[in-house]
């Protein structure tokens, strides 16, 4: 275990440690001030349509948070996978004393605490937010509210680690999970019932439910489920690529 | 002999090209064993199905009579290698490169230190590696495999990019290692001269198939001699006496075809007849002669040492 937590930090270290940070800092912010912008654009529609209560704000900012999400883990994979295939290192990682196993191990712990240090800073971004607005909300339904973000949300980067099994070049996997994003601006044409089974839009499709604690309940046990498949696939993957 | 490593019929196909076809070998434990093969023989290939990092289609690998698969972690602690082009994260130094696979696999750092003075880039510990040359990536290749003291040695082309001196450096390293040091070294080029000055053993495979196998010297008999004397007529007319086929060269030099033993009669009589012999060398042969040599149904060394078909 000690072994395992110091792999951690290694490849946090061989990443670059201050990076990486700054990055989460950065993403946070952007989500904050965006949403921030936003609601104080639409404020008298928002207040007429009696929309200034915590599940439409904090629905708006979770909408900002998928496209920084989606950026933040797209550079986060980029490190962790991709760039393994772009220095052709998969060739000494994998001939030399550990497990395959433990290697995609770490990686995905990392990726995981780099996910919960975003979903942190989201979290106290959206607390703020609320603050600012002056709206009153019960602490233990926002907490609540982030929680589901935080469950449903991890299809975003495990919906993009599957390019970076797929595509062998680095560059252009990164490209491609930019690309996700547009799934979300043409999810409108999508039709609702196809929409539904799209896990990847489950951080959108889960705020029209959110009242109906059951149907919730299936969206995060879904959205947990397709993060095992994918990270059961990673392990399988074939890393070695050569020209 | 003692076989550390054996490949038992091993065939790998891409598409529709096979690429190595039914290949058998068997590597002695403390030797140095050249790969010969031409550009695309398939060398570069074999050498990832050995290390596991592609499969083959087909065919056994044992590494100590142990099954690779079945181990595959803890045999690393035993074999090094470096196949590819040499692979780096290029905004570390090599220091740190180096320090990082001895801290995710738990080893000594000291090892890093000893590797990078033992491959000649010490020096240039604490550079990006992204600003080395070509030669310092391949050497830093080299640190990789060294990493921990791995009594078998799997190396693909290693000197390729290195400069004359280089070459020199890598090879009695290479030597001593062997000779010294007990290892067994597996070394792939396509530069038979380079080869013939460090290897016990050879293998030469051409598109994929196994030509020769066995000891360097058994493949090196050379077949034709050239010759300088200052009574060239006298020796040139009781060589062709002999029976044999005289080619005269310039300045009192002629070459000949005869084998290793009637090399020696010939001396004994040029002895006898008190000739003056300036120059006697056996001709070298290149890779592709060899080839060809070997290729050849009806040539006498393949009965002799056992040629494969
Ligand atoms: N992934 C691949 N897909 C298709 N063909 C491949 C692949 N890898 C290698 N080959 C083919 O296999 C053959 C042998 O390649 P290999 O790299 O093993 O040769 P080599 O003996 O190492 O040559 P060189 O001396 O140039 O390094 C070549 O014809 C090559 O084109
Ligand atoms: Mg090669």
């Amino acid at each position: 275990m000690s072994s395992f937590i110091n792999i951690g930090k290694v490849e946090f270290q061989k990443i670059g440690s201050f990076k990486l940070i700054l990055l989460i800092i950065i993403s946070a912010l952007i989500t904050f001030g965006l949403s921030l912008s936003f609601i104080l654009y639409k404020k008298e529609y928002l207040l007429s349509e009696g929309l200034m209560e915590i599940q439409s704000i904090i629905s708006i900012s979770a909408y900002f948070a998928t496209f920084t999400l989606a950026i933040f883990s797209a550079i986060n994979w980029y490190y962790l996978i991709s760039f393994e295939n772009k220095n052709g290192t998969w060739s000494i990682l994998l001939t030399k004393p550990i497990s395959k196993f433990k290697l995609l191990m770490t990686k995905h712990t990392l990726h995981l605490v780099m996910y919960i240090a975003f979903n942190i800073l989201y979290t106290t971004a959206s607390f703020i937010l609320l603050i600012i607005m002056n709206i009153e909300f019960n602490i233990s339904e926002f907490l609540k509210l982030q929680f589901i973000f935080f469950l449903v949300a991890i299809t975003i980067p495990y919906s993009q680690l599957l390019f970076h099994l797929m595509v062998k070049n680095g560059l252009l996997a990164f490209s491609l999970t930019i690309i996700i994003l547009f799934f979300f601006l043409i999810k409108d044409i999508i039709p609702d019932i196809f929409a539904m089974f799209i896990p990847l839009l489950n951080v959108d499709n889960v705020w029209i439910d959110i009242k109906n604690t059951r149907i919730i309940t299936l969206y995060c046990i879904e959205s947990i489920l397709y993060g095992v498949i994918i990270f059961l696939i990673s392990i399988k993957n074939n890393y070695y690529t050569y020209e | 002999m003692e076989a550390i490593i054996t490949l038992s019929n091993v065939s790998k196909s891409f598409q529709l090209q096979q690429v190595v076809k039914n290949l058998s070998l068997t590597i002695p434990k403390g030797s140095l064993y050249g790969f010969l093969g031409p550009n695309g023989a398939g060398k570069t290939t074999t050498m990832r199905i050995l290390v596991g990092l592609i499969e083959a289609d087909e065919g056994e690998i044992l590494f100590k009579g142990k099954n690779i698969k079945k181990w595959r972690k803890s045999l690393f602690n035993h074999v090094g290698c470096f196949i590819d082009s040499p692979s780096y994260y290029p905004n570390l130094t090599a220091y740190e490169n180096l320090a990082y696979i001895q801290k995710i696999t738990d080893k000594p750092l000291a090892e890093v230190d000893r590797v990078l003075n033992v491959t000649g880039i010490y020096y240039a510990k604490d550079k990006k590696v992204k600003n080395f040359s070509m030669g310092m990536k391949q050497r830093l290749g080299l640190a990789f495999a060294m990493l921990n003291d791995p009594d078998i040695l799997i190396l693909d082309e290693p000197t390729n990019g290195l400069d004359p001196e280089g070459i020199h450096e890598i090879r009695n390293f290479l030597i001593n290692l062997c000779k010294n040091e007990g290892k067994t070294i597996f070394v792939s080029s396509h530069n038979l001269a380079e080869i013939e000055m460090m290897a016990d053993y050879i293998a030469l495979i051409n598109q994929g198939k196994l030509i020769y196998d066995g000891k360097l010297e058994d493949v090196l008999i050379s077949e034709e001699y050239i010759v300088k004397v200052k009574q060239s007529e006298e020796v040139i007319q009781m060589l062709t006496n002999s029976g044999l086929d005289v080619t005269r060269l310039k300045d009192n030099k002629f070459s000949f075809k005869a084998d290793q033993y009637k090399m020696a009669v010939i001396n004994k009589k040029m002895a006898e007849k008190n000739i003056d012999v300036y120059e006697l060398t056996p001709r070298k042969r290149t890779l592709e002669e060899i080839f060809l040599n070997l290729t050849k149904t009806d040539n006498p060394l393949k009965k002799e040492v056992g040629l494969y078909e």
